[in-house]
């Protein structure tokens, strides 16, 4: 399998996986079944396997210095926008709720995922340092 | 300065103004409250001021590549998390506890918009180094 095929593959697969993931929640409300929307969930993890299954016989480079330096740069970038855009907007939020505005619970939903975020990444900072 | 009290200062200043932010909203003084994201502005501006006077090292490239990879390895995971959390609460969410739905569309809300940023500086740096 050629560079062009895998990508392909990967598409096609995330395509099936949302257009299964999809039917399943929209059908699964009208007949209120509980079993559909855990079919769609499944459905993405068999599709993520098959990418694991299938990057096995890719012949030509995927991922080369270049590229894994531009994703590291570029997760870098997003992890900083995000905790400083998010984790501001949740502060404020927070704040106004106590000014009377009823933001409490969004802002509360705001604060955790963010902290989430920055335990992870100070998680894998420390593993690094230890590491290099 | 050196690099200790350069961490001090800045660790100072920061508690410093959550406290005040704190104090200021507890206290119902919402025009302190206001005022107080601009001068965090300005006291972030004269810490990276007050950085030019340090002496020494103050990141190499060990700390770079060390950053770079964690950034990397904790997005990943993140985004995985969210997205399956995010799923799970909405199954949940429509049949069971519907208080739960509005946490599940926050989870998968922040997975879409770490990835897009991500896709976003992904093309911009691939860009720059010559993609």
């Amino acid at each position: 399998m050629n560079r062009k095929q895998w990508f392909v593959c990967v598409f096609g697969v995330l395509s099936c996986a949302g257009i299964i993931i999809g039917w399943s929640f929209s059908l699964a409300k009208s007949t209120y079944s509980l079993i559909l929307p855990l079919i769609g969930i499944f459905a993405l993890l068999i599709g993520l396997g098959i990418l694991y299954f299938l990057s096995r016989y890719v012949e030509e480079v995927i991922e080369d210095e270049r590229t894994e330096k531009i994703s590291e740069k570029a997760a870098k970038m997003a992890y900083i926008v995000f905790s400083i855009v998010f984790g501001a907007a949740a502060i404020l939020l927070i704040g106004f709720s106590y000014c009377g505005y009823p933001y409490y619970q969004l802002g509360r939903s705001f604060l955790l995922p963010v902290s989430s975020l920055l335990a992870l990444y100070w998680f894998f900072y420390a593993y690094y340092s230890l590491k290099y | 300065m050196n690099r200790k009290q350069y961490t001090m200062f800045g660790i100072i200043v920061i508690v410093g103004m959550g406290a005040l932010m704190g104090w200021s909203i507890s206290k119902g003084n919402t025009e302190l409250a206001a005022i107080l994201p601009l001068v965090t502005a300005l006291v972030v501006a004269a810490i990276q001021l007050s950085k030019r006077k340090v002496k020494g090292v103050f990141v190499d490239e060990r700390t770079y590549l060390i950053s770079e990879k964690a950034s990397r390895i904790a997005l990943q995971i993140f985004v995985i998390i969210c997205v399956v959390t995010g799923l799970v609460l909405m199954v949940l969410g429509q049949y069971k506890y519907p208080e739960v739905l509005q946490m599940a569309y926050t989870l998968t809300f922040f997975a879409s918009a770490l990835s897009v940023l991500y896709v976003v500086f992904y093309g911009y740096y691939n860009r720059k180094y010559g993609g």
